[in-house]
């Protein structure tokens, strides 16, 4: 039996795997979506990464009424190089390499340096800003308050990213507490509003000051977290949605086309045929998967001018991250076919499914922390998988979690699946 | 003769949507003996599939059961299947492997492998006459050629009985004629018992040993050949072909007269009616029996139909007759007792209704 189900399996893998269409689909579209943004704030063949990015800083905080408190001198601290600062202390806090941030006192004046071009984002922060924050025993209560980033939508990338880099001051100033409402207006049409805004802020969690921008690597170099890292395991395991549900039509297909009947005739019990198929929309997709993260090394290698694993060295821990993510989203591809009558019909699903899946999770852009992005991100397998790859390429935190989340979901759905096909009678 | 296949009160009964049962088989006993072609013949929709879709295992039967070499379909399916070739009549096979791939894919699902296989494969490569082309892709076949390896596939494992679901639907007549030779060499080269499902009578009668033949989800007649057709008598039916000629009753009184002659019709086909066209006069078309209208002044392609007993001893005596009245004959035919007479007979209908 289990040499029926192996020669079930291979053929559909070599068949995916010999189709040009769907290589195209599953490997050069998502390197290619990846490698671009990469490249975007890789500064082409500069292999410094993004800096410089010109901010003017409004600083209009007044501080607490017992003048002990004033939050928005953390923001001029954390951006504006002291002038007799020594190369060491410029080092020291990457913020002041990632920015050119200068004082003013003009929110209007700010405004006008975007829309000239002086300035890629204004930071204006409000009068009453430590007033709202502040915490004492006699006001133990937070004001909603809101710190303008006017950015330039011709330069939306770094716009968003000063966005990111304030949300995070602000995070650490307030615990969270504290909404930022970022207008970043564009010239003329508005191309990024609210929070559909790239949020750059998890290439920025930790680390030193208030916003970090390096980690250090197991051998002490230290190491730029590699935006693939973020954006192409997002882009992979969103992919590899599509992918997991294809394969999982293709029972759907090989019912119209008469050859799984003619399998089904054959002296192979029918969960043996279902299996195999399902074993082998696993198997594609763990392929996918390797192929696409070995490939992201390569381009990274090429950008930064040496090769190295971006996922770090702990390959017991990527190899079974890789295995769950191929897993769950095989599981989550393979229900909308379970349950649709036509290949085309489980497709259409499939992809809705995996839209919703690959937005939440941070396949396109990162969706800023609320209690609803976190609870549908939380049933992101995307998010997951990209969480995952990413905490194992920072080197902060044991994948586990993760881990044992994505193994969860595949396991329940891939059994599901299993039971729907087997259970319909029209196949 | 030893029964191959044994199926007794096999019946399928399906849920429609609104709730209503439609029986699509309603308890068919049938025995194939061991090495016979044995047709299963009814018109589309009488049951054949859903018939062969429970004897091979695809569907299960509401009711009854169906055995293959003794072994129960539903109970035993493995070691039935086993005994099972099948040849669907849609072209079953994956289109971007080679024919040998396909083959070689389709063999190992039933338990081949290794030098067995290979030769196998050879043995069916030569036997479909497409050991040239073994290596390409099915899709760069032609139509023919992939009903070929369609058949090819269900032969691999030479199967005691090999099913073939109306394998010449929509085939060219040269890759027809192919087919059912292929059909002949199976019994004939590897003693293969062959049910073979067609709604074409001449197929039936071409190849069977016996035919059954089905009906709304019934067997309503079950034997050989000349069985069957002793159900309608043994009258031949004579048809003239006399065009637009009027024919007037009096011939018609006087071949009625003629010796052996049960029954005589003059019938009218129309050359442009359709059933949906308006009122007019009246014409039976000879093929399917099917009355149509015919419009007034509009062309018309007269038979004159006769049913007799030894119908060649009467054919002269009623050429002069209709020649004495002036009637040119543009063509004659003698059919014997066939098939599609006995399904008239039972059902009233024609096979191809």
């Amino acid at each position: 039996m289990i040499r029926k189900i192996w020669t079930i399996a291979s053929k559909d893998i070599i068949a995916s795997y010999t189709d040009r269409n769907l290589i195209l689909i599953m490997l050069i579209t998502p390197l290619a979506i990846s490698s671009i943004i990469a490249l975007a704030f890789s500064g082409i063949g500069g292999g410094g990464g993004i800096e410089d990015i010109t901010v003017a800083l409004v600083n209009l905080d007044a501080g607490d009424d017992e003048g002990q408190f004033n939050g928005g001198q953390i923001f001029v601290d954390a951006l504006i190089r002291p002038a007799d600062a020594s190369q060491e202390e410029i080092d020291a806090n990457p913020l002041f390499t990632l920015t050119d941030t200068t004082l003013l006192t003009d929110p209007d004046e700010a405004r006008a340096g975007v829309e000239d071009g002086t300035y890629t984002a204004a930071v204006i922060i409000p009068e009453d800003f430590s007033e709202s924050i502040d915490y004492s025993a006699t006001d133990t209560t937070f004001e909603p308050v809101e710190i303008e980033v006017y950015g330039d939508s011709g330069r939306a990338i770094r716009a968003s990213i000063v966005r990111s880099v304030i949300a995070s001051i602000a995070n650490q100033i307030t615990t969270g507490q504290i909404a930022i409402a970022a207008t970043v207006e564009t010239q003329g049409a508005g191309l990024f509003t609210g929070s559909a805004q790239p949020d750059f802020s998890l290439a920025y969690a930790d680390g030193l000051s208030a916003v970090g921008v390096e980690q250090q690597s197991p051998e002490g170099d230290s190491q730029p977290l590699a935006l693939l890292v973020i954006f192409g395991s997002a882009q992979a395991a969103f992919f590899a949605l599509f992918t997991a549900n294809g394969g999982a039509a293709n029972v759907l297909e090989e019912r119209r086309n008469g050859t799984l009947q003619r399998l089904l005739i054959s002296p192979t019990p029918r969960w043996a045929v279902l299996l195999a198929k399902l074993i082998a929309v696993l198997a594609i997709v763990v392929l996918q998967l390797v192929l696409l993260f070995l490939a992201f090394n390569l381009v990274n290698g090429l950008l930064e001018g040496e090769f190295r694993s971006i996922w770090g060295t702990d390959w017991l821990a990527i190899a079974a991250l890789v295995l769950a993510t191929a897993l769950a989203v095989s599981g989550v591809g393979m229900i909308p076919a379970a349950v649709a009558k036509t290949s085309e019909q489980a497709q259409l699903m499939g992809g809705i499914i995996a839209l919703l899946m690959g937005t939440v999770g941070g396949a396109f852009f990162q969706l800023p922390d609320g209690a609803i992005t976190n609870l549908v991100g939380a049933i992101s397998v995307v998010r997951w998988g990209s969480e995952g790859f990413t905490t194992l390429a920072e080197g902060s935190g044991s994948v586990l979690p993760h881990i044992t989340v994505l193994v969860a979901i595949g396991a329940i759905l891939f059994a599901l699946s299993l039971v729907l096909f087997n259970r319909r009678q029209d196949i | 003769m030893a029964a191959l296949v044994e199926v007794r009160g096999l019946q399928k009964t399906y849920k429609r949507k609104d709730g209503t049962e439609v029986q699509a088989v309603k308890g068919i006993d049938l025995d194939i003996h061991k090495g016979e072609i044995f047709s299963l013949l009814g018109p589309n929709g009488a049951g054949k599939t859903t018939t062969i879709s429970m004897i091979s295992g695809l569907i299960a039967p509401t009711a009854g059961e169906a055995k293959i070499g003794g072994h129960s379909i539903t109970r035993e399916p493995m070691e039935a299947k086993k005994l099972l070739g099948v040849v669907p009549q849609e072209i079953a096979l994956y289109p971007t492997l080679t024919a040998r791939q396909n083959l070689d894919f389709f063999g190992r699902m039933y338990g081949m492998g290794g030098r067995e296989l290979n030769t196998a494969i050879d043995e069916v490569l030569d036997f479909i006459d497409l050991r040239d082309r073994q290596k390409d892709r099915i899709d760069t076949f032609s139509g023919g050629m992939k009903r070929r390896v369609n058949i090819g596939v269900g032969l691999l494992h030479k199967p005691q009985l090999i099913y073939m679901d109306e394998p010449t639907v929509g085939v060219d007549p040269q890759s027809r004629r192919r087919i059912l030779d292929t059909v002949l060499r199976m019994r004939s080269d590897y003693g293969m018992t062959v049910l073979y499902t067609t709604h074409l009578m001449e197929e039936s009668q071409e190849l069977s040993n016996r035919v059954g033949i089905i009906d709304h989800g019934t067997i309503i007649a079950l034997g050989t050949q000349g069985e069957l057709t002793q159900q309608v008598g043994e009258e031949d039916r004579l048809i003239f072909s006399v065009g637009e000629q009027p024919v007037s009753d009096e011939i018609m009184n006087r071949i009625r007269a003629v010796e052996g002659v049960t029954r005589a019709e003059y019938l009218q086909e129309s050359l442009e009616a359709t059933e949906n066209d308006a009122a007019g006069g009246v014409a039976e078309k000879r093929s399917t029996g099917t009355v149509v209208a015919v419009r007034p002044g509009q062309t018309f392609d007269g038979t004159i139909m006769v049913y007799a007993r030894r119908g060649r001893k009467a054919l002269p005596q009623i050429i002069g007759l209709v020649n004495e009245h002036a009637i040119e004959i543009r063509s004659v035919e003698v059919r014997e007792p066939d098939l599609e007479a006995v399904f008239l007979h039972l059902t009233g209908r024609a096979l191809r209704d």
